[in-house]
């Protein structure tokens, strides 16, 4: 057989609508306050940040909110420095894991407010077990997108 | 109880980037090259299992059943599988169950995945993530690699010098390998000098995008016995699965993979293994990006914990190594059609049988293991193989 192959081109669009979930709902809607909020499980009293509505380690429901502080260390981080496609930043940018004081679970965010001009600025800024404290946007939409980034305060 | 279930044919083709073929023609080619090599016909077959990881790549929903007619699946039973990129080992670990279980005699076990029909893997990669919390940041598989790979460096004193020698093995190692697409002779300092997309991951330490298939023909004793007189037989299966929230797990340290020593513990007990790093001859572990290679020789205790960087420095598991580790390439080398990565199995089997050409290590092989990983970095499939 002949090794030629047409190619026929498409595109997919699909447009969605996803129930967000009472936890998250209630979450980002403290969001437009400046204020993070957990829910607490009552059996192992993990604070779960992002908030869940039930604990899988436990298997019940998380039944109380508490709030937690806007500052945390980084556990993990990354110098992103590729345009991948449908990224929500130009890079040089950092993604990091977040555990916010008081909090349980690491929140997935970004650092920054500084000039990442190489790679040696960065480290000098960010390391594992370094201080971070969340940066707002002045218009909040209730949404993971509010905190612009966590600034580095060590 | 268990029947003893073996592996009696294997099929192959090259891993390419923008095949030419469709996905049923792929799958046609594996299964007609298993059942070649199992000298058997598509009638023997009593049923199929399929495998493949994202729909989103190639773009057709439940892709499963375009497999259907090129695996010889019409008007037999067929059962697709999915966990993600662990599919590579769990697609054929149903395959296991199907024998095993005594519900089928002969069992064709295809992987398949075409990646290249999209503009940008990364891109699908990204809806793979929740909706709400981390696609909006804009997650994906490199970067959120990248978060890994530096808990993983920190937490065991590692280096990206130790994880570009994976790099370096694999792609050389793949030189020797036909059906390999990432063929490279290459130095330390060319991965180092490869361009950081998500420090401390380099582009060298990451696996291309790539269409391919892979097809492995599972038997019951009775059949293996008539089909060859050495016949190999699968003598472990483990799978583990972590929270898919990843950074709220019971261990919140990203560098050790828990779920791929629970998936290991299990292949090994079921086999009758102690001490793995003696009594295994020979690995193909998943290696999408160079650090993940590192974790999983330790999850599937070939090294101690945290030992992976002496592993490869000390050339445990080069080619000439005491266990020789993707001496096929690896997804590194050979290429990284999620579900396909199936042939890490496959090679394993090649490698038992004598017939991995070129690949073929100098030492003996009785005893092999394979594993593969998937999903929010949360899954893992483990298998060994080997003779009586």
């Amino acid at each position: 057989m002949a090794e030629e192959s047409r190619i026929l081109t498409g595109y997919v669009s699909l447009p969605y609508k996803w129930a967000m979930g009472p936890a998250t709902t209630r979450f980002y809607e403290e969001f437009r306050k400046k204020r993070i909020m957990g829910s607490r499980c009552g059996k192992c009293n993990r604070i779960l940040v992002p908030a869940r509505s039930f604990c899988s380690d436990c298997f019940v429901e998380t039944d109380e909110w508490v709030e937690v502080s806007q500052e945390g260390s980084i556990r993990t981080w990354v110098l992103i420095n590729f345009a991948y496609e449908g990224q929500p930043k130009e890079p040089p940018y950092i993604l990091a894991i977040l555990d916010l004081d008081g909090a349980d679970v690491g929140l997935p965010h970004f650092v920054g407010g500084f000039e990442m001009k190489d790679l040696e600025t960065v480290e000098e800024k960010v390391r594992i077990g370094g201080r971070v404290k969340a940066v707002w946007k002045e218009n909040r939409e209730g949404y993971i997108l509010d905190i612009d980034y966590f600034e580095p305060i060590d | 109880m268990a029947r003893k279930v073996a592996i009696v044919g294997v099929g192959m083709q090259k891993f390419e980037f923008c095949k030419v073929e469709t996905i049923e023609e792929m799958v046609f080619d594996v299964a007609r090259n298993a059942l070649e090599d199992a000298r058997l016909s598509k009638d023997d077959i009593d049923a199929v299992v399929t495998g493949s990881a994202v729909d989103a790549f190639c773009g057709i929903v439940n892709s499963d059943k375009v497999a259907t007619d090129g695996a010889g699946g019409f008007l037999k039973p067929t059962m697709r599988n999915s966990t993600s990129g662990s599919s590579a080992v769990s697609t054929p670990i149903l395959g296991y169950n199907h024998v095993a279980s005594g519900m089928y005699d002969i069992v064709m076990v295809i992987c398949y995945e075409k990646m290249s029909e999209n503009a940008s893997a990364q891109a699908v990669f990204n809806t793979v993530y929740d909706e709400a919390y981390v696609r909006p940041i804009g997650l994906n598989v490199p970067i959120q690699c990248g978060l890994e790979a530096r808990a993983y460096l920190h937490r065991y004193g590692l280096t990206e010098r130790q994880m570009a020698k994976v790099s370096v093995k694999n792609r050389g190692n793949a030189i020797s390998n036909p059906y390999a697409q990432l063929p490279m002779k290459l130095t330390v300092d060319d991965v180092m000098a490869s361009p950081y997309l998500s420090w401390p991951v380099k582009l060298l330490d990451t696996s291309p995008v790539t269409d391919g298939a892979r097809a492995v023909i599972l038997a019951s004793e009775d059949v293996a016995r008539e089909l060859t007189d050495s016949p190999v037989w699968i003598r472990g299966t483990g799978r583990g699965a972590d929270s898919v929230w990843f950074m709220g797990r019971a261990n919140p340290d990203l560098g050790r993979l828990d779920y791929a020593y629970l998936a290991a513990r299990q292949a090994y007990e079921m086999a009758g293994i102690k001490d793995p790093a003696v009594e295994i001859d020979y690995a193909e572990v998943y290696d999408p990006f160079t650090f993940k290679e590192m974790q999983h020789c330790e999850a599937l205790g070939l090294c101690p914990e945290g030992g992976a960087g002496r592993m490869i420095d000390e050339g445990v598991s080069w080619k000439d190594g005491a266990l020789p580790v993707n001496a096929s390439g690896g997804l590194q080398g050979e290429g990284n059609p999620i579900g396909a990565g199936m042939s890490r199995l496959n090679w394993c089997y090649l490698q038992i049988q004598g017939k991995a050409g070129d690949c073929q290590v100098s030492k003996d092989v009785n005893t092999a293991v394979c594993n593969a990983w998937g999903g929010m970095y949360q899954y893992n499939a483990v298998m060994v193989i080997g003779r009586d």
